[in-house]
């Protein structure tokens, strides 16, 4: 269940011999994060067992992880165990590694970080090893329920292939007046054999490997008071094979992905928009995604609304063979959200979602339309 | 019956109206706006205006002088940092400054180390630290 290969999971392990002989003494910290979510769909255009084996109505949550959301009561699109444990092994040099368990992934333990940090000076830290792509704002804590609004993050803009990649990340903070910036430059690499997300298009039983080579890429945030926006920029090959139908990788297709967001919290008022464009003419055309979300906080009660799409433009001839008709893929989601912070470092939370589908048939016999009903309650430690 | 009013009311003014006071080594001559304290206690700038390096101490989670210190400096409820914080430790962008148990020892640590800045109940505070602001 670890993709990590020899070379990429030898580097932090190397690291630690290196410097566990020099007399300091290492100083351990270990932290944690919890989500224990129920999920069901209400109601639904698609009943009974749809095509790819899952019980309908029904409605994704989590593309990646292929989380959906069914007609009964269940612990497992969005609950997550997570554990970290970081080890300073001298002022500018630390180990860290985050397990996580899923109820998408029949709770398997999952090694998802394994890194290397150097601290090289005060504002530039440079990180080897296993960690989360910053596709979008919450990428990296995505697992991290508490720390963001929704029982499930936004599934029209949080939903990609790849999750995770192997290689090296740079981050160089800085300040500008009353702003402080940060820029995360990254490149590196990942292969997801029996990607998760995949089964939400080949059906749960089958077996699909895909590939993001030469990824490289940067992230700017920029913060001041109550606002904070950030730009991001990516690029990188895909390939993908269906293993279950003995395929071999099918050729390397270039694709660029950018990414916008502003978030602005303000006297209790939260207001936030996320937009993603992308660029897979190699493979299939292009994606757009956005998120909306306004909110309130009372009383340690919090309310929100988020509105997002997600719109794919199929191009005429595509290496894929994807049709407009059958193939697009398009689709919106309202949801409304109430979190109450029990402690301050735990939440419970209740979300409804309404799933309206404007895609292709594919799509549309196969998950339609969705009105689902979770709860969860989200905890740190 | 007034005496049973008036006690609890007077319990529940002193904590609304305890002032913190947010304390440098003597020697540092940084003149820093309410915003720029933020950013050093939310890990955004790493130093002092003059360039030197500024490592800021905390006291507590849920102590009363946190809480104002949250609330009045960093506009922000005890799980609105700790979702902060979180959100840094898990990606590996940051960790939360140290905790340090009490007033004293707090004082005492600023006291010795010209790059610590920290955060003391205004009632306590000595003339072995200099008081950057009172909120």
């Amino acid at each position: 269940m670890n993709w990590l290969n020899p070379k990429q999971q030898a580097l932090p392990l190397l690291a630690c011999v290196l410097f566990a002989g020099n007399g300091q003494a290492a100083e351990f910290n270990w932290s944690g994060f919890l989500t224990l979510a129920a999920g069901k769909t209400l109601s639904g255009s698609v009943q009974g067992q749809n095509e790819v084996r899952i019980n309908c109505p029904c409605m994704i949550s989590d593309f990646s992880q292929s989380g959906v959301i069914d007609s009964s009561w269940d612990f497992a699109a969005d609950s997550k165990l997570g554990l970290q444990g970081n080890i300073q092994l001298s002022e500018q040099l630390s180990l860290t590694a985050q397990v996580v368990s899923r109820g998408a992934r029949d709770w398997d333990p999952n090694l998802e970080w394994v890194y290397a940090g150097w601290q090289l000076g005060d504002n530039d830290l440079l990180q080897v090893g296993r960690k989360r792509l910053p596709l979008f704002y919450y990428s990296e804590q995505q697992d991290v329920s508490f720390t963001y609004p929704w029982v499930h993050l936004p599934p029209q803009t949080y939903g990609w292939e790849a999750v995770n990649y192997n290689g090296i990340n740079w981050n160089h903070s800085f300040q500008a007046g009353d702003w402080s910036g940060l820029v995360n430059t990254f490149a590196g690499s990942e292969t997801r054999k029996d990607n998760d997300y995949m089964k939400i298009y080949n059906g749960i039983d089958s077996e699909t490997d895909t590939r993001w080579r030469k990824i490289i890429g940067a992230e700017v945030l920029m913060n001041r008071d109550w606002f904070e926006g950030r730009l991001m920029l990516m690029k990188s090959e895909t390939q993908s094979r269906l293993v279950s139908d003995n395929e071999d990788w099918s050729a390397p297709a270039e694709q660029m992905l950018f990414g916008a967001s502003g978030l602005i919290d303000y006297q209790d008022w939260i207001f936030s928009a996320e937009l993603f464009f992308s660029d897979r003419t190699e493979s299939y055309g292009r994606d757009l995604a956005y998120t909306l979300t306004t909110g309130k906080r009372l009383d340690g009660w919090a309310w929100y609304l988020t509105h997002g799409l997600y719109q794919q433009k199929i191009n005429a001839m595509n290496p894929l063979e994807l049709t407009t008709e059958a193939d697009q893929e398009k689709h919106r989601l309202s949801s409304a959200v109430v979190r109450f912070d029990v402690s301050s470092a735990a939440a419970v939370k209740v979300q409804l979602d309404h799933w309206k589908d404007g895609g292709g048939q594919w799509f549309k016999q196969t998950y339609g339309d969705a009105n689902a009903l979770s709860i969860s309650y989200d905890r740190v430690f | 019956m007034k005496k049973i009013l008036w006690v609890p009311l007077a319990l529940f003014s002193a904590s609304v109206f305890a002032e913190v006071a947010v304390v440098v080594h003597p020697s540092n001559a940084a003149a820093l706006n309410p915003e720029a304290i933020a950013q050093i206690y939310l890990g955004r700038s790493k130093s002092f205006p003059d360039g030197k390096a500024a490592l800021p101490l905390g006291q507590a989670e849920g102590s009363k002088t946190t809480e104002q210190f949250n609330q009045k400096v960093l506009n922000k409820s005890g799980s609105q940092i700790k979702a902060y914080w979180s959100k840094l430790v898990f990606t590996g962008k940051g960790t939360p400054p140290k905790e340090i148990s009490t007033d004293a020892e707090m004082l005492e640590l600023v006291s010795q180390n010209p790059s610590v800045i920290g955060y003391v109940d205004k009632a306590s505070v000595t003339d072995k630290v200099k008081v950057l602001a009172t909120f």
